[in-house]
């Protein structure tokens, strides 16, 4: 699945290890789901929305 | 640490299942120890058989309960993924060893109870070497 991480993250000037830290978990996990090498639970997607103030549809893109 | 849980569920997975491992493998190879010194007799026989595949239970019991300890859902996918491959593998083997000692093929000579957790490990060590790739 896409997604918007590296954007948004970008915006704030976070490493990818910054990132990590606020959602506490590795930085390979960062990694993987940036990539769209692992589509992360519900639970942590709600994180990663209430983490940049935003909704889950406009992190993550239902596009193949 | 990349490869690890997070810092506080490995604290508590150590205060807790650390210990109980250690009992768990000290079974496993003590059955096998007594099997090969004493040569017990029924029902001892039968109970001591009955042991080592329930340490194997426990063992696999505390696995999940690492895994489950993970906070770091992709790592925890990491490992869930590897350690069925090195299940997966054992069982190959297990399977394959069996066959070929029933028949007597390929001078398959009895293997020891308790080379199951190397070649376990073995194959975790290759399955998470080989799926490292797919999550990072």
């Amino acid at each position: 699945m896409n997604n918007r991480l590296k954007v948004l993250r970008a915006e704030r000037n976070w490493s990818q290890a910054d990132l990590a830290q606020r959602l506490e978990v590795s930085r390979q996990s960062v990694n993987a789901i940036e990539t769209g090498k692992f589509d992360p639970s519900l639970p942590l997607a709600f994180k990663l929305a209430k983490l940049f103030g935003t909704t889950i549809e406009a992190i993550f893109l239902d596009i193949e | 640490m990349p490869f690890m849980p997070t810092k506080e569920a490995k604290m508590r997975y150590r205060r807790r299942g650390a210990p109980a491992i250690v009992i768990v493998i000290g079974t496993f190879y003590g059955v096998h120890w007594v099997f090969d010194r004493y040569h017990p007799s029924e029902p001892w026989a039968i109970f001591l058989a009955l042991l080592q595949p329930l340490s194997l239970i426990v063992l696999a019991t505390f696995i999940v309960q690492f895994l489950n300890e993970d906070r770091d859902e992709v790592q925890m996918a990491y490992r869930r993924h590897a350690v069925s491959w090195a299940t997966a593998g054992l069982l190959a083997v297990s399977l394959c060893w069996n066959q070929l000692g029933v028949y007597k093929l390929a001078g398959a000579r009895e293997v020891a109870p308790g080379m199951a957790i190397p070649v376990f490990v073995g194959f975790l060590i290759v399955a998470l070497l080989a799926l490292k790739r797919r999550y990072q």
